[in-house]
């Protein structure tokens, strides 16, 4: 069976269908994550605010206007309640472990904190594309759409930040940088 | 097409919270739930504050409707002007006034 595009799921659940609901969470519960890490940049903060704002926008989905732009919509949620819950945390400032951290080997940990602090030190919007991108595998197209830039601007962005990914990993662990390739 | 080689391309993957596969599976899965239960919820809380509202009005109709006039709220005001009427009036003999005053005080 062809798989439904994003459009008639997000059709089905205004109509109330929970597999579309659960089909919609399984498909965008990651690029939710991505933008949740650019603006919290703690693992453990963005999967809780993603999850929390993918319930919220499911919750209301039949607010999103245009299904066949959902994830523009849902990452719009997602980036407002992050930045909702990075200030709280400015409040708070506590130092939290990452509950994450628990389920990967030493070498993983240490790896994960020199990519976190490598894209901590990029720009929110380039922390958005290069996760987007690298992480979820969104296309040009589809970012430029979701962030309101043009092509030409996110291929940009994403050239810099993963320049300044590689420089700012070297410094940190030169053995861990890793190649890779995709789309 | 094949897609085209990334060289400057970073693997990121060890931040990938769906390498957990089942803590993704059950994320996914309660995120989906809890979705379809407060939208259950808030279109039940909707359609019973709606039908309240509703009733209510329906209510406060009928009470209206149904309660007695008040009679005597007309003859208040006719009253009311009457007085008014007599006390702007200047036509009144001051002197009539005071021997009447003065009638009754003696």
């Amino acid at each position: 069976m062809a798989e439904s595009t994003v459009a008639e799921l997000v059709t089905r659940a205004k109509r109330g269908e929970t597999s579309a609901f659960d089909e919609l969470a399984r498909r965008h519960l990651r690029s939710a994550y991505a933008v949740a890490l650019a603006v919290l940049g703690r693992p453990a903060d963005a999967d809780d605010v993603a999850q929390d704002a993918f319930v919220a926008a499911l919750e209301r989905i039949d607010d999103c206007r245009d299904p066949a732009r959902f994830s523009g919509w849902l990452i719009r949620i997602v980036r407002n309640r992050a930045l909702n819950a990075l200030e709280k945390r400015k409040v708070r400032d506590t130092d939290e472990l990452d509950d994450h951290a628990a389920h990967t080997s030493f070498g993983d940990v240490a790896l994960r904190g020199h990519l976190l602090e490598a894209l901590n030190n990029l720009s929110p919007i380039q922390r958005e594309i290069v996760l987007l991108h690298d992480l979820d595998g969104w296309k040009h197209a589809e970012l430029a759409e979701a962030l309101g830039l043009s092509e030409t601007h996110c291929r940009q962005h994403l050239f810099t930040a993963r320049r300044a990914l590689r420089a700012e990993l070297s410094a940190l662990a030169p053995e861990e940088v890793r190649h890779g390739t995709g789309t | 097409m094949e897609p085209e080689p990334e060289p400057d391309r970073v693997d990121l993957s060890p931040l990938d919270p769906s390498r957990d596969k089942i803590k993704w599976q059950t994320s996914s899965a309660r995120i989906a739930t809890r979705a379809a239960e407060l939208r259950k919820l808030r279109r039940k809380v909707v359609r019973r504050a709606a039908f309240a509202v509703v009733l209510s009005a329906a209510a406060g109709i009928t009470l209206w409707l149904s309660a007695p006039k008040p009679r005597h709220t007309r003859a208040t005001h006719h009253r009311q002007g009457d007085m008014l009427d007599w006390a702007t009036r200047d036509n009144v003999d001051p002197y009539e006034l005071l021997d009447l005053g003065v009638g009754h005080a003696q």
